[in-house]
């Protein structure tokens, strides 16, 4: 079974709906309501299931606003992004840029990202 | 291992009393942790007729590497019974700068990260209760427990914020707020005062047996609360 099934399977069940609603573009909090409590048992299943310690705020994009906030405007964003988002693509940084004011960014796909790259750069 | 007690501190008389009955009804998987040698041959000789799963191991809220020790060996507790913390009864002016940080990084500090493991390890399959044996010194310190009433207060509150927060995951906490125990640190200050407090002192099988109602099913709508259990000696007006 691949990451995003096993990712799918967790959340229908955290969730308590059918795996059928969620794909990789689905967003977690925006689509799925998923409150901070949700993302605390996604964070345990993950650590549960592939063996991984998950740092919340990298995983889930929980520390983004923050950073955005508190960035030194003479700074590259895409750059610093990329660095405190190692598992994010440039493009999905751009995406997830242009997507700020229509709310919580965290999409499926992004937590998948975060697995894969920290199964790879431990592996 | 998957554990069905985590019981911390069960060297002492409360902890002991309550492990009599759990084997009284042959409870399997247990896990009983002690801090000092004298605890450890207590456990041993408590469980050395016993055919039950019993797992009695290092814990020392001081020592890190005891904690992830522990965290190691279990994959999985439905209960967690804390009977444990330090004893320093000092008056606070008093105190020396190292002995106030070492306190507190024990007794709260450390506990807190254990404590977040365990919940998490709890949240695997939505279902866990946590008691924390605490005391009326929480409310009403004596001379000399600044640390030990400050410390247990704050250790409260992280186990009433775990039932707030997982409660309706299926993870719950009760705290008992136990007065004079005829046992361990009270029994030094019974024993000092006059025979009004021997009408009530508690005695360590009684507040088993209050921990054993308050962890099970039966005790379960008591969540993220504090119970007073002081055969009302607080109050009384003698008081």
């Amino acid at each position: 079974m691949d990451i995003l099934d096993v990712l799918k399977k967790i959340i229908a069940d955290i969730m308590d709906i059918d795996e059928q609603e969620i794909d990789r573009e689905t967003y977690l909090i925006r689509d799925l309501n998923m409150e901070s409590i949700d993302l605390l048992e996604l964070s345990v299943a993950i650590n549960s299931q592939f063996k991984i310690d998950v740092e919340d705020d990298k995983a889930f994009l929980k520390d983004l606003r923050f950073i955005l906030k508190e960035i030194d405007h003479n700074t590259s964003l895409d750059n610093y992004l990329s660095n405190q988002y190692p598992h994010l693509s440039k493009s999905r940084i751009d995406e997830i840029l242009a997507d700020l004011e229509n709310g919580p960014v965290l999409k499926l796909k992004d937590v998948e990202q975060y697995i894969n790259y920290t199964l790879h750069s431990h592996g | 291992m998957e554990n069905s007690y985590l019981i911390i501190g069960a060297g002492c008389d409360i902890g002991v009393e309550f492990i009599k009955l759990l084997l009284n009804r042959k409870t399997n998987f247990i896990i009983a942790t002690y801090r000092s040698e004298d605890s450890k041959k207590r456990l041993l000789d408590l469980i050395k007729d016993t055919e039950v799963n019993f797992d009695i191991v290092h814990l020392d809220f001081e020592v890190l590497s005891s904690l992830q020790n522990v965290l190691n060996d279990i994959s999985y507790i439905k209960y967690v019974v804390d009977l444990a913390h330090n004893n320093l009864e000092e008056l606070f002016a008093s105190l020396k700068d190292k002995h106030i940080v070492d306190y507190y990084t024990a007794n709260i500090i450390n506990r807190a990260i254990f404590l977040k493991y365990i919940v998490r390890k709890m949240l695997t399959k939505r279902k866990g209760r946590l008691l924390y044996l605490s005391s009326t010194a929480v409310m009403y310190p004596n001379k000399g427990q600044s640390l030990y009433s400050s410390s247990k207060s704050a250790v409260e509150n992280i186990y009433k914020s775990i039932g707030i927060e997982m409660g309706n995951r299926g993870i719950t906490s009760v705290i008992l707020r136990f007065g004079y125990i005829n046992s361990g640190r009270a029994l030094s200050f019974v024993q000092d005062k006059n025979d009004l407090l021997q009408d009530f002192l508690i005695e360590p099988s009684e507040v088993a047996k209050k921990v054993d109602f308050f962890l099970h099913d039966d005790g379960k709508c008591f969540n993220a609360n504090e119970v007073v259990i002081d055969r009302g000696f607080f109050s009384s007006k003698r008081f």
